[in-house]
């Protein structure tokens, strides 16, 4: 679920499924660190996993490909939790693009 | 010479004709030659003889996840060092890591993913892949070398086309004579194999139609190769200090610039640099026993560097046997300077001149004894191994047996 809780608020409101698209980006997030046994949840810290700028930029070119969007997102971006970074590129997902529940 | 030469305590080699030191050297001394057709590389065009590495598997040496980040010339550089950071035993007993560095050449940088990424662009197939300006950068090597290891020091790459891993292996040996390290990986690193490369180099019209010819009458032009050689360079007293045996000694350098015209060579520019690799390394023309040639087998290379070779070493009553090792394994551009080292080191540790292949017969105008075709036995204590590029960057090295 995701750490904001106006996010959740919103999803309910427009029918959006949050869950699924959290999902489908830590899959995104699994699939490039190197830890591949790791349990990765939108509570997971960034220094128990160790994602690193190369996981973000190959999560950023995956992402754009998958939804044919841009998601103009440093690769040096400031994240404690996995939560914090599947927020952030959510934000760049346009709403029309984002599964519904 | 002894007061500023620096051991050698690690090699590494990834080449066309072996993928570790054992490999290279012993088809160096047997005279194999790993050139090779390659139209099925670049086809329709006139280069259809190269010196690829068919045989590097990337997957025996990194994980997939590695290999999307690492371009294929980083990655021939990382299998040799590790192969020399083995050798000089700091596998086991690393050295204080902020007090090594690392200095790779690359003339070329990562060539092999900017072309697929502009062919994948132009033609409508998508994006460049995602991390393909830190696979491509001329650093790249440095980089991975230095994080492989834990190395902390003064860590980049250096360019200078074909002399580019003879000015690094200087440069860090420098480094380590200012005192600001004790330790230094050197070498050159290049991959070179990709269609738009070739195609450029097509056009260039030195590329031989045959095979690689140094010396001979006859020859056509040169061969690409490619691979990587490195080396660990280290402050003799250090080596000692840890009881390790030099495998040989780097003597030093010489360096020039011919300010002059861009693709034809300019003896007296090579002459300097030999001339100052022998000041540097504290010996006379006499002391030198054998020159590993830059020998590309162009016409022009050959003739010239013959003519300066001559100006320094002439006028012995045996003359001086000058190899090139090019005849091999084409020229690996940046990282010749590198390769070739190793090949003169092998040459000292093992008493053998290593031959000049492919040889036909003397051409009046490169008038030098080529150890034509057969490795020689000759007891040699100190040789020369010139790189000399594009652009009128000359480099010469010194190399000393390790109880010369």
């Amino acid at each position: 679920m995701s750490t904001n809780p106006q996010d959740q608020q919103a999803s309910v409101m427009t029918g959006i499924d949050r869950t699924a698209i959290e999902t489908q980006i830590i899959d995104f997030i699994r699939a490039e660190i190197q830890n591949k046994s790791a349990v990765l949840t939108m509570a997971t810290r960034r220094d128990e996993v160790e994602i690193d700028s190369i996981d973000i930029v190959q999560v950023i070119f995956n992402l754009e490909e998958k939804y044919g969007i841009e998601v103009n997102l440093s690769p040096n971006t400031q994240f404690e939790t996995v939560g914090e970074l599947v927020d952030a590129l959510i934000a760049f997902i346009p709403e029309e693009k984002l599964p519904r529940s | 010479m002894t007061a500023k030469a620096t051991a050698i305590t690690g090699r590494g080699v990834v080449s066309s004709l072996g993928l570790d030191v054992a490999g290279f050297t012993s088809a160096l001394f047997a005279g194999e030659c790993a050139i090779d057709d390659i139209s099925d590389l670049a086809p329709a065009i006139r280069i259809k003889y190269g010196a690829p590495l068919r045989n590097f598997a990337a997957l025996d040496h990194f994980d997939e996840r590695t290999l999307a980040y690492l371009d294929r010339f980083t990655q021939f550089a990382a299998v040799a060092a590790r192969q020399a950071w083995r050798e000089s035993g700091f596998s086991d007993a690393p050295p204080a890591l902020d007090r090594v560095g690392v200095v790779i050449g690359t003339g070329v940088s990562g060539i092999d993913i900017l072309d697929e990424g502009f062919r994948r662009f132009l033609s409508g197939q998508g994006r460049p892949r995602p991390l393909t300006v830190p696979m491509t950068m001329g650093s790249a090597p440095a980089s991975r070398i230095a994080r492989e290891f834990g190395i902390r020091g003064p860590t980049f790459g250096v360019t200078s086309a074909c002399a580019s891993a003879a000015h690094a292996i200087i440069i860090g040996n420098a480094l380590i004579r200012s005192g600001l390290i004790d330790v230094a990986v050197v070498g050159g690193t290049d991959s070179c194999f990709c269609d738009g490369f070739l195609r450029a180099w097509d056009v260039l019209r030195v590329v031989s139609p045959d095979t690689c010819r140094p010396f001979s009458a006859d020859r056509r032009g040169l061969i690409m190769g490619e691979g990587s050689a490195v080396m660990v360079l280290e402050r003799a007293e250090h080596a000692a200090a840890r009881g390790r045996a030099p495998l040989a000694r780097f003597l030093g350098g010489g360096m020039t610039s011919d300010a002059g015209d861009l693709l034809t060579p300019d003896s007296t520019g090579m002459t300097e640099a030999m001339r100052l690799a022998l000041a540097d390394a504290g010996i006379d023309a006499d002391a030198v026993d054998y020159i590993n040639a830059h020998g590309t087998g162009t016409v022009a290379n050959d003739r010239t560097e013959a003519q300066a070779i001559n100006t320094l070493f002439g006028g012995r009553s045996t003359p001086i046997p000058v190899s090139s090792t090019k005849s091999m394994i084409g020229h690996a551009m940046g990282a010749s300077g590198a390769i070739e080292a190793i090949a003169t080191i092998a040459a000292l540790r093992d008493g053998l001149l290593p031959p000049t292949v492919n040889f036909l017969r003397p051409d009046p105008e490169c008038a030098v004894d080529a150890v034509p075709n057969v490795a020689r036995p000759a007891d040699i204590a100190v040789a020369l191994s010139n790189s000399f590029a594009f652009g009128g960057l000359n480099v010469s090295l010194a190399f000393g047996r390790a109880d010369a």
